[in-house]
């Protein structure tokens, strides 16, 4: 089974759909069925901090590093020794082309240095004070079209002083320019030794905040249904993906949605999904700790959308056919009609649902989080089970249903639970016995069962993803703040 | 609560075929004469109602039932009656129905019943009934022969205990049963020699890609022919239909599903299924593919495996015009005709309703209409007369009494005889 990356399984997160087989998107989505800055990813100057911490976890908090021989002319030659440095706090700035700098607080413990000449072996103590390694990164598109995390120039070390405290007077024969070329080379030593991994280590987490792999152009197919998607970072300025608004850092995202029509789904125009814009300051997030926290928003136009193209791929017609009893507890269809529980037997419950239009989808504040209200229009939802020996439809319920669905974060595992289902217009029969009048008491309940039983579930995502830690609504769309997912060395 | 269907499938349209009995469907009013056996036209609904003088004189059945020709214009139902606890046998001759039961407490020995059933007739005209009463874990075995039912139990398959699958067939003449094992799953069959001992052995069956031994469950059913006895069960392990031959040996293999190698599974296929030979003494299964929602038909044809489906249940909603489509196949029979041609009936579960299709002379299979009655229908049986028509029974639920009342129609093909 192929994966989503990582911004399609939150999309996929969202849209009630588990991950199918997923192949490249032939022709790109038309301009009119694409969402402008359909998604966003904001950090606020905390989460930035966070970035920082981030880092440091991922670079290690301490290190060895190797100082080479040095020849300091005739004085003889520096051994080669080993210097051990403690990693503190890091900082993040912005600037305003969007570039990120990430710098690392270093602490260093002095060091002897062995001066080996042509008679006894005499040692000095090198040390350094306020010293910070720090690097420039850009988060851009090169010339090939494809989004990079880059070094805009090589890592730096800066440093209050760095001394040679030599109170044997061992490299006093040196001289100055040795004493200085000695000092020089430690200090490269740190930066070449360190710079390269501070290097990896901050563009692996800033990778996993805005990760490249976000842009994608893809399909995904499973039991006929289909979905087209594509997502492209907007450009800011001449070169950058990010802006900073004093507030937060935000980059957006272009969303492109689409589907062939299945025979299920009704042919409807998509709806509109125009620009719109984020709130001047970070809504409050969700409680807790975290290291690397960010929110990924999803915008009303964006998630109608969405919800057009998944009805419109067919990925709405869908069933059910394990676990259903165990939601639907004893004595369901007696409940529903006497009549009908005499007929029906102990066994497997399966069900199928057939929308019979595209629905509305939209962001609702539910308890403590998010929820997405899903109306489908003129729907048909089956409930068959044993009758006879023999799996038989023993109830339909048709019309007009409105859903709630939450998405939830348990660990690093997102899932999909039903949480309300409400009747705009229905009609209930069942094949087998007259029903009469079905109380909304007793059949609201087993169509949230149903439903449930149907789209809930946790969602496919790879390992080490990150963990959705809340939900909320602001305006018409949908804030998702999510931590982790910081690929360990 | 919706209107008629308006199905996205080929209807039986041909005139190469008399609709005869069956000129009353849902969206055709019926007309008199042209309903069910046992029932008539009601002009004011347009749909079959039981006939005022037929009361229901015959056992409701509950579970798997057989149905068997006799020959001569004869037919029997064999199956089980909840209402009497037995084993009933229901004999058609011409319009005279009569009723003896086999085993149970109808019997004037109250011999034990189960509503594990199968039975099978014989040139002759014999009929062989097995059945397996759960509560001990008894086989047992019946034979009708000059009205009287000789009945005995299966002692030979001890200490192996039949659970809920039963197949009887007469290979070679001889009654053989297939039964699984409760609580395993294993697969045994019994054979009754002329001289009336039984011997026993088991079926070895396929493992699958993890090294597992395959179980029956769902369905199991089989087929004898001169040299050959098939069974076909469902495995739901893999959710594979498998089959097994005996000839000299047992061979068994998955036919449908994931296949040994593990590099392909078709999903769930074979609960039910159901065999048939076709002119050749081919093999021909009718199964539903429960992950596709579909009934197929899988059969011999230049020494491969032709696999064609039959119905996917997919109509048009008439208030949305979107295609949806109607849970089928969760019941199902297949036989070949009188002519060579193939019948498929097949449940369609979401209007507890039944269908049939029959094969044409270009070897599609044809849907033909069916009258509806105002009872919901289950478990379709076929039975190919030797005049070339099709008997098609069924079981019909009435209110809240246990089992279903048996319903009839004979469907004869233009040029057949009535």
């Amino acid at each position: 089974m192929s994966r989503w990356p990582p911004l399609a399984a939150a999309v996929v997160a969202l849209t009630l759909v588990s991950c199918g087989q997923v192949e490249p998107l032939a022709t790109p989505i038309p301009a009119d069925r694409v969402s402008p800055a359909g998604a966003r990813v904001v950090l606020s100057n905390a989460h930035l901090q966070g970035v920082a911490a981030a880092v440091r976890l991922r670079f290690g908090k301490t290190h060895e590093v190797s100082v080479a021989p040095l020849e300091v002319g005739e004085a003889g030659s520096v051994a080669a020794t080993t210097i051990g440095v403690a990693v503190g706090p890091g900082s993040v700035g912005i600037d305003a082309d969007g570039g990120l700098q990430i710098a690392v607080a270093l602490t260093v413990t002095p060091q002897p240095l062995v001066l080996q000449g042509a008679g006894a072996a005499c040692s000095a103590t090198w040390a350094a004070s306020g010293l910070s390694l720090g690097v420039d990164l850009r988060f851009a598109r090169d010339p090939l079209g494809t989004v990079t995390v880059h070094l805009a120039a090589p890592p730096s070390l800066q440093l209050d002083a760095a001394t040679l405290e030599d109170d044997g007077g061992c490299f006093a024969a040196a001289g100055a320019t040795a004493t200085a070329a000695i000092l020089a080379h430690v200090r490269e030593a740190v930066r070449g030794g360190l710079g390269p991994k501070l290097t990896d280590a901050a563009r692996d987490v800033v990778a996993t905040v805005l990760p490249p792999g976000w842009e994608f152009a893809l399909q995904t197919t499973s039991a006929g249904a289909t979905l087209h998607g594509d997502a492209r970072y907007q450009p800011v300025g001449a070169s950058g993906l990010v802006a900073h608004n004093g507030a937060y850092l935000q980059a957006a995202l272009d969303v492109g949605l689409d589907a062939p029509r299945h025979a299920c789904a009704v042919d409807a125009a998509p709806p509109s999904a125009g620009p719109w814009l984020l709130p001047a300051q970070v809504p409050l997030e969700p409680a807790g700790a975290s290291v690397l926290r960010r929110s990924v928003v999803l915008g009303g136009g964006a998630l109608a959308r969405l919800g057009w193209a998944l009805h419109r791929g067919g990925w709405l017609c869908r069933g059910a056919s394990t676990g259903l009893e165990a939601r639907l507890g004893p004595d369901w269809a007696t409940k529903i009609a006497p009549s009908l529980g005499a007929l029906v037997q102990p066994g497997s419950v399966s069900a199928r649902f057939w929308p019979g239009g595209a629905p509305t989808l939209r962001v609702l504040d539910g308890d403590g989080a998010a929820d997405l209200e899903w109306v489908l229009p003129d729907a048909l939802v089956e409930v068959a089970a044993p009758v006879d020996g023999v799996e038989l439809a023993v109830l339909r319920v048709a019309g007009s249903l409105r859903m709630r669905v939450r998405l939830r974060g348990v660990g690093d595992a997102w899932s999909l639970e039903t949480s309300a289902v409400e009747l705009e217009s229905v009609g209930v029969d069942s094949p087998l016995v007259p029903l009469g009048t079905v109380s909304p008491t007793v059949l609201l309940p087993l169509l949230r069962a149903v439903l449930g039983g149907i789209f809930d579930g946790p969602l496919a995502l790879p390992p080490g993803s990150p963990a959705l830690v809340g939900t909320r609504r602001v305006g018409d769309a949908l804030w998702m703040w999510i931590d982790g997912g910081v690929q360990q060395p | 609560m919706r209107p008629p269907l308006h199905r996205l499938r080929p209807f039986s349209l041909l005139l190469a075929f008399s609709i005869g009995a069956l000129a009353c469907s849902e969206s055709v009013r019926c007309e008199a004469g042209l309903c069910p056996i046992g029932m008539v036209c009601d002009g004011d609904t347009g749909r079959c109602v039981d006939a005022p003088a037929a009361a229901d004189a015959t056992p409701r059945l509950s579970g798997r039932y057989a149905l068997l020709g006799l020959g001569a214009d004869r037919h029997a139902i064999v199956g089980y009656s909840p209402a009497r606890r037995s084993v009933a046998y229901i004999e058609h001759a011409g319009d005279e129905v009569s009723v003896s039961f086999v085993a149970g407490e109808a019997t004037d020995d109250g011999l034990p019943a189960g509503d594990v059933v199968d039975a099978v007739a014989d040139e002759a005209g014999v009929v062989h009934v097995a059945w397996v009463r759960r509560s001990d874990g008894s086989l047992w075995y019946g034979r009708r022969e000059g009205g009287t039912w000789l009945r005995e139990r299966v002692t030979a398959i001890a200490p192996h205990r039949p659970g809920d699958r039963l197949a009887l067939a007469l290979w070679n003449g001889v009654p053989t049963v297939a039964f699984d094992e409760i609580g395993t799953g294993r697969l045994f069959s019994t054979a009754r020699a002329n001289d009336g001992t039984w011997t026993a052995e088991e079926v070895p069956l396929p493992p699958d890609v993890d090294g597992k031994v395959a179980r029956v469950g769902g369905t199991l059913v089989a087929s004898a022919q001169a040299g050959s006895l098939t069974l076909a069960f469902y495995e739901p392990g893999g959710g594979d239909l498998v089959i097994a031959t005996r000839t000299a040996a047992w061979v068994a293999s998955r036919l449908v599903g994931r296949a040994a190698d593990g590099t392909t599974d078709a999903g769930d296929a074979g609960r039910p299924c159901a065999l048939a030979r076709d002119t050749k003494g081919g093999l021909v299964v009718a199964y539903r593919d429960r992950s596709a929602n579909s009934v197929r038909l899988l059969r011999s044809a230049a020494g491969a495996a032709a696999d064609s489906l039959v119905d996917d249940g997919a109509y048009t909603d008439a208030l949305t015009g979107v295609v949806r489509r109607d849970l089928v196949g969760t019941a199902l029979d297949v036989v070949r005709m009188a002519g060579g041609g193939l019948a498929v009936a097949w449940q369609d579960a979401s209007r507890a309703r039944l269908r049939l299709a029959v094969e044409a002379s270009n070897g599609q299979l044809q849907e033909v209409d069916l009258p509806a009655t105002n009872r919901p229908q289950l478990r379709p049986r076929l039975l190919a007369q030797a005049d070339g028509s099709l008997l098609l029974a069924w079981l019909e639920l009435d209110g809240e009494q246990p089992g279903g009342r048996v319903a009839e129609l004979r469907w004869t093909p233009l040029g057949g005889a009535e």
